[in-house]
């Protein structure tokens, strides 16, 4: 399945929200993903989290808030391996280098936040943890050797800190883009 | 830019430094000691890169992808880079480590990549250095 067919399927399945939301213009995208993730459709968050990168292309401006809204979805109800059996069997999906490492990196334990940041010429991806936990740092440089192995034109610097209270986290992502903060999960399960 | 017994001077002269801060107290400055065994580390593999590929990469953003693209040096990445966060972790926010921490993680991690190193240039007219004496339990 390439970029374009899941394009098109993201698409549809916009419109083909219920009547109420489609006329109420006060309902913005964010709003319409939510009732759509809130009513479980596990699929849809799959495709928009893989269509990411093609639906960018059309739909600029709501794209970080589909990101966001499917993330989040996919962590909190534990989607991460269907992903990952979709995303290695389908080579021809355009996967982006933060998207790969989100959805490799964030179900770990212990992971308290994902931030990126773009140097010169470098993408830096720099993981918190809530503490200094040995095997999970193992297991990160793994998927930083992947990325390397798979994003073999792109360049990156990794670096796998950890925070010992909660107003350390703050002041290192702050000014940062954040690409995954777990107490964003904890809001949404309330 | 440095040759490979280069490195290894180097390499002798932050072991100097090393000893010197371990003693008497070993535990008072390992944040430092920390620093200095990622730096030790770092000149093994710039040492194995400038015999083996004349390369002389300036900056940490350009080791870590050369330790993952070269097969021999593979195996050492997560060592390295094991070292490397806890070395960041101690210079910018001054975080100790215990000396069961050193012996087990960062020693280890020190020793094994000094080993490879060792095997893959045959080095023969320099000694591996011992660093679990520094640090006794």
């Amino acid at each position: 399945m390439d970029t374009q067919i899941i394009s098109d399927k993201l698409t549809k399945s916009f419109s083909s929200y219920p009547d109420e939301y489609q006329k109420d213009d006060s309902i913005d995208g964010k709003e319409m993903l939510s009732y759509r993730f809130q009513n479980n459709y596990a699929e849809n968050a799959i495709k928009m989290l893989i269509a990411g990168e093609s639906y960018k292309r059309q739909h600029d401006q709501i794209y970080s808030t589909i990101l966001d809204i499917s993330q989040t979805y996919v962590i909190r109800e534990n989607l991460l391996d269907k992903i990952l059996n979709y995303l290695e069997g389908d080579r021809h999906l355009v996967i982006s280098p933060e998207n790969f490492y989100i959805t490799k990196v964030s179900d770990l334990p212990n992971i308290e936040a994902i931030v990126y940041e773009i140097l010169p010429d470098t993408k830096h991806f720099m993981t918190i943890l809530s503490k200094r936990d040995i095997e999970t740092r193992e297991k990160i440089y793994y998927i930083e050797m992947k990325m390397f192995e798979t994003f073999k034109n792109e360049s990156f610097k990794f670096s796998v800190s950890y925070t010992h209270k909660p107003y350390e986290l703050d002041s290192i992502i702050k000014n940062k883009n954040v690409l995954f903060h777990k107490r964003s999960i904890y809001a949404s399960n309330r | 830019m440095p040759q490979t017994d280069k490195h290894f001077d180097i390499i002798e002269d932050n072991h100097s430094a090393l000893a010197h801060l371990a003693n008497p107290e070993p535990s008072k400055y390992t944040n430092w000691c920390v620093t200095i065994i990622f730096y030790m580390a770092l000149h093994y593999i710039h040492a194995y890169l400038a015999k083996i590929s004349n390369e002389h990469p300036d900056s940490h953003v350009a080791l870590q992808p050369l330790i993952q693209n070269d097969l021999k040096l593979r195996p050492l990445y997560t060592k390295y880079r094991h070292l490397e966060d806890d070395s960041r972790k101690a210079r910018y926010d001054g975080e100790k480590f215990t000396i069961p921490q050193m012996r087990n993680e960062s020693i280890k991690w020190f020793k094994d990549i000094q080993s490879s190193i060792f095997n893959l240039l045959k080095i023969k007219n320099r000694q591996e250095l011992d660093l679990y004496s520094l640090f006794p339990l």
